[in-house]
């Protein structure tokens, strides 16, 4: 069988918020000095899916992944790599550069598609820059292949993927045909750490580049030409600004304080 | 071209949810600004006066939804019906099978879709969104040809405005194409929805330490009339079962009350909060996006803050 494991490479999320800056003029977010990006989170728990599925599925599985950014995100191509995955496709193209959820579907699903021989595509549920979860459904909807969002467990067999998806209040199993797309969630547990010895082999590992002529996209279809959604702007937004800070230096004044004040705002 | 707003509602139990109602009332008071028609899409079997008198003009029921994938299903009609009506735009509520539905529907007509909006203002064709933890927030294009939004839950508030029995009513009955099959079903705990009941909630994340804070907060909870809830990175470490997860993936609350010890306020966690009255935060962290979120609070440890304010709460109780 030959997994897809999509990752996306954003600005980590836990960079304090005095640390962001806004470019106003192109309304993206700059790096912040010293803080390196990382590897979604929702996107190695899809990696650590797709290993867990070719532990028992056998040697003979083949885990490819796959980002479409700049050069820096070789660092989350060998990331996953480093976790096991066999190989690295990373599609660069200034083409690219400010798109949506639906153009980056259409990027990756075109090179879904040049693989060729995909059985399913895991992708995290959902970017921890953004937040929108469109992704892996867009890939689902262009191939025309059965989409199963939020999974906390994936098991694969005889052709059909099993999926247990979180729900508010409980969860749901699923059975699709293959070839089919997932997205992972955080209830799967924690992707594997990668020892020192995959690091290095991960080095050794390739990693092929695509750019849109490679994949036979129009430059029109994909990026900013190609997004249906619009940012107008990107800001930091007001917050409350309303809240009471509990004044004491000791724990014991924090305690006294806090209850007086819930008592005083007649919440207790 | 429309003006009009359709509203894809879910089902809690055999009634409209209430986040549904909301987004009734929110379409309701966007189609009286902007013009426009206001029709739900719901599966058959529940109370259509209840989206009547919050603002539906025409109530579509989904017949045989019950016996078919729920989101499955749902996309199914939707894909139908909005690529012939083709509305202004098309509302879901930003909940797990609301978005799933709402992705799948935007991705098969090719419309614009903006998930998570917590605000709409369509004389702009615009919506606001949270992202990158909540730290920032984005304006995004809502665009004039038809749309797709999900909505945060809270966002619109659920009135009753009109009698009911006005409201033109028909079905359809679509199927999905039955490549998903549903093998088994966890029910809904029934702990999930004390929390979603519950008047105070003592919450903890990963800064309470341990199962030893929870226990704290327990004693909090018995105190103060509530109970307690947690955040996902707690459940992720074992502390407390998911059926106490208040977020995204868990259980949206709205106590009078809630403690937040420990908990550093992800957007995923405070999407869940939305609804809570007055929020108490405890957190050893003061950049963090709960204490900006917060009514009240202090910069300490949990831990170290906990047994203290139960103290004093206790004498608090017998002065």
């Amino acid at each position: 069988m030959h997994f897809v494991v999509c990752a996306k490479q954003i600005p980590d999320p836990e960079t304090p918020p005095a640390a962001f800056r806004i470019d106003e003029q192109s309304n993206e977010v700059v790096p912040a000095q010293g803080i390196a990006p990382v590897l979604s989170q929702f996107d190695g728990m899809a990696a650590e899916a797709a290993l867990r599925v070719k532990e028992t599925a056998g040697d003979d599985t083949k885990i490819t992944v796959i980002s479409m950014g700049k050069e820096s995100a070789q660092a989350a191509i060998k990331q996953v790599l480093a976790m096991g995955a066999d190989e690295g496709l990373l599609l660069e193209d200034d083409a690219f550069e400010g798109g949506d959820s639906y153009t980056t579907a259409t990027v990756l699903s075109a090179a879904i598609e040049k693989l060729g021989d995909v059985d399913a595509v895991f992708c995290g549920r959902q970017a921890a820059d953004w937040d929108m979860g469109q992704v892996g459904l867009g890939i689902s909807e262009l191939m025309n292949w059965p989409g199963s969002i939020i999974a906390s467990d994936v098991q694969v067999a005889d052709g059909k993927m099993s999926v247990k998806r979180v729900l508010a209040d409980g969860f749901e199993t699923v059975e699709v045909p293959m070839p089919a797309v997932v997205t992972v969630s955080n209830e799967l547990g924690e992707p594997r750490y990668p020892k020192l010895q995959q690091i290095m082999q991960a080095a050794r590992k390739t990693v092929n580049t695509m750019t849109a002529a490679d994949l036979g996209l129009d430059a029109s279809s994909v990026g900013a030409a190609g997004a249906r959604l619009k940012l107008e702007r990107l800001f930091i937004p007001e917050v409350g600004g309303d809240c009471d800070m509990i004044e004491g230096e000791s724990p014991e004044e924090q305690a006294q304080a806090l209850v007086a004040a819930l008592r005083e705002a007649k919440v207790l | 071209m429309s003006n009009d707003i359709w509203v894809v509602g879910e089902l809690r139990g055999s009634e409209p949810s209430p986040w549904t109602l909301e987004l009734v009332s929110g379409a309701s008071a966007l189609a009286a600004e902007n013009g426009g028609h206001v029709t739900v899409l719901i599966p058959e079997g529940s109370d259509a006066g209840a989206l009547e008198r919050h603002g539906a003009e025409t109530v579509v029921s989904i017949a045989g939804a019950a016996e078919q994938p729920p989101v499955e299903v749902t996309v199914a009609a939707a894909r139908e019906l909005l690529a012939t009506e083709r509305p202004r735009l098309t509302l879901f509520p930003d909940s797990l099978c609301g978005r799933d539905a709402a992705s799948q529907v935007a991705a098969a007509l090719e419309l614009s879709f903006v998930s998570a909006c917590e605000r709409i203002t369509l004389s702009e064709n615009s919506a606001i969104r949270s992202c990158f933890r909540g730290q920032l927030s984005a304006t995004l294009d809502l665009p004039a040809g038809a749309a797709i939004a999900t909505v945060c839950e809270h966002t619109f508030q659920a009135r009753e405005t009109r009698e009911a029995g006005h409201a033109e009513r028909r079905s359809v009955e679509p199927q999905s194409d039955g490549r998903v099959v549903v093998t088994d079903t966890v029910a809904p705990d029934p702990e999930a929805l004390g929390l979603q009941e519950a008047d105070v909630l003592a919450s903890g994340g990963l800064g309470v330490g341990g199962p030893a804070g929870f226990e704290l907060l327990e004693r909090l909870a018995r105190l103060v009339g509530g109970t307690t809830s947690a955040s996902r990175a707690a459940v992720d470490q074992g502390w407390v079962p998911r059926s106490k997860q208040v977020g995204q993936t868990g259980v949206s609350v709205t106590p009078r009350v809630y403690f937040a010890c420990g908990i550093s306020g992800a957007l995923q966690h405070m999407v869940g909060i939305r609804g809570a009255g007055k929020v108490v935060a405890l957190n050893t962290d003061q950049a963090a996006p709960i204490m900006q979120e917060a009514d009240l609070a202090a910069v300490g440890d949990a831990a170290e803050v906990l047994p203290l304010l139960l103290n004093e709460l206790d004498n608090g109780g017998t002065s």
